[in-house]
């Protein structure tokens, strides 16, 4: 498979994951394109990895991160409320309960987060997403049972109100 | 539901809390919850792994072709990869060619002026000469009966005399009539022409004066071409393109602020100001869209070799861009 054809192949995954990390749909468009850009620039760098579908996704998470810590650091210079004003749940999900789950999958911790994502939404092994995280298994195993736990927990108490 | 798979999810759930669950068993929870036959204890689990079952329907509807459009041509890059080893080989054989054709020539040259003229062995700085000018010198020569016999150096009045004609004392014995021709290295450009100050010097030096002043003076050695680098901005060019150019040009060593209100992928505003750091060079470009309109600028600048930008083209901007209504 060529390398246009691959990285291509990969579109949605990422997209998925930008939309995960940055919580909004158009920010997360504007990320994977401007990460495809980023991609293609650095085609010679990017072909040398023997798994390029796991460099892509290590390199759009720490893309999306930077992101996100660079709008923090405005909305702070803004004096903004740091919190999200909108939520990827509000455009692509209807139901009030996947809302419900969406904001509170949105304020867990941002590792977290981005391991409940590859686990339960890309189906990736534990060990998988320790190298993706650079953490070791039974890290990524704790971390995934808390955040569990946690949307378990905050739904009980949500879900009435 | 029987009570048996009942109990069986119960034990996936206790399981899945604590992270032991597998990824089958996970999607054997994800399958459950997504059918209608969910029991009422249990439909308060429903709505997690609802979600998860959405998410992973999300595709990216997004067109990125774009900034793909302009690298990828697999096909003639493919072709292009597969032709460019056996060029370069083609290249440096024909190089190789060249040079031996070019030495055979000069050996020839060098052979028939000798023979001809055995003292110039004498004057090997003479035989260096570049080929086309040992061809002047050998008509040159041919010119010179007396060649052998002269004792006293040829001079040469150059500001009386039109640029290539040389005249020639009695003492030397060389007829007046005939002209001597000044050598003129190939690359020499007409204009720059400088006839070098010979005096009483002899011939030899003056051709080795002539070639050595022109060789290093009055070569005109012109700047290479600057590179353009280019974007068009539309109306439709989305954030992600416009903060590539914001990094390119941040690269070229401008300082590059863009503000852009975009509404529903269509910009209404779009406000650019580029800065040459080293030169100061500044312009400034602010678009305004009204509702349903439509704009084409465009926006460049110059970069040398190093890819640093050297100048914005075309010429300053500067100036406010009401975009195009399309009624008006």
């Amino acid at each position: 498979m060529g390398f246009y054809n691959e990285i291509l192949d990969c579109k949605d995954l990422l997209y998925r994951l930008a939309l995960q990390i940055l919580r909004n749909t158009h920010d997360a468009e504007d990320a994977v394109s401007e990460f495809y850009m980023k991609v293609i620039e650095k085609k010679e760098q990017f072909s040398r990895y023997d798994n390029l579908k796991g460099a892509l996704i290590k390199s759009l998470k720490n893309h999306c991160i930077n992101l996100l810590k660079a709008k923090k650091d405005f909305q702070s210079l803004e004096q903004v409320s740091s919190k999200p004003s909108t939520s990827v749940a509000e455009p692509l999900l209807e139901n009030e309960r996947l809302i419900l789950v969406q904001k509170i999958i949105d304020e867990l911790p941002e590792k977290q987060r981005i391991m409940i994502h590859f686990r339960m939404i890309e189906g990736y092994s534990m060990k998988q997403i320790a190298e993706i995280m650079e953490e070791k298994v039974n890290t990524v195993e704790v971390a995934i049972s808390r955040a569990r736990k946690k949307i378990r927990a905050e739904y009980e108490v949500r879900k009435s109100k | 539901m029987k009570s048996e798979n009942l109990n069986k999810i119960k034990e996936l759930l206790i399981k899945y809390a604590e992270a032991k669950t597998s990824l089958e068993e996970e999607n054997a929870l994800i399958a459950f919850f997504n059918s209608k036959d969910v029991p009422q204890e249990l439909v308060d689990f429903q709505a997690e792994f609802n979600y998860y079952a959405t998410f992973r329907n999300i595709h990216f509807t997004e067109s990125i072709n774009e900034p793909l459009s302009a690298t990828k041509n697999t096909l003639f890059e493919n072709i292009g990869q597969l032709f460019s080893k056996w060029f370069t080989v083609v290249i440096i054989v024909g190089i190789a060619a060249l040079f031996f054709i070019l030495n055979q020539q000069d050996r020839q040259t060098e052979e028939l002026l000798t023979t001809q003229f055995p003292e110039l062995q004498n004057h090997p700085t003479l035989l260096n000469i570049d080929s086309t000018t040992k061809e002047e010198i050998t008509s040159l020569l041919d010119t010179i009966p007396e060649f052998e016999n002269r004792k006293h150096p040829k001079t040469v009045a150059p500001h009386s005399i039109p640029k290539k004609d040389v005249t020639t004392p009695d003492s030397l014995q060389l007829q007046q009539d005939n002209p001597i021709k000044l050598v003129h290295p190939p690359f020499q450009k007409k204009d720059s022409f400088i006839i070098p100050e010979i005096g009483s010097r002899s011939i030899e030096d003056a051709f080795l004066d002539d070639s050595s002043t022109l060789s290093t003076d009055s070569i005109d050695i012109t700047k290479p071409d600057l590179e353009k680098v280019v974007f068009n901005l539309t109306e439709r060019t989305k954030t992600g393109v416009l903060a590539g150019i914001a990094r390119k040009a941040k690269q070229a060593g401008i300082e590059y602020t863009y503000v852009v209100d975009q509404h529903r992928k269509t910009t209404h505003e779009l406000n650019i100001v580029m800065i040459i750091r080293s030169t100061g060079e500044r312009s400034q470009l602010w678009i305004s869209v009204p509702k349903k309109g439509s704009f084409s600028e465009t926006i460049c600048w110059s970069v040398d070799e190093n890819g640093q930008a050297v100048s914005l083209c075309p010429g300053k901007i500067e100036h406010k861009v009401k975009a195009k209504h399309p009624i008006k």
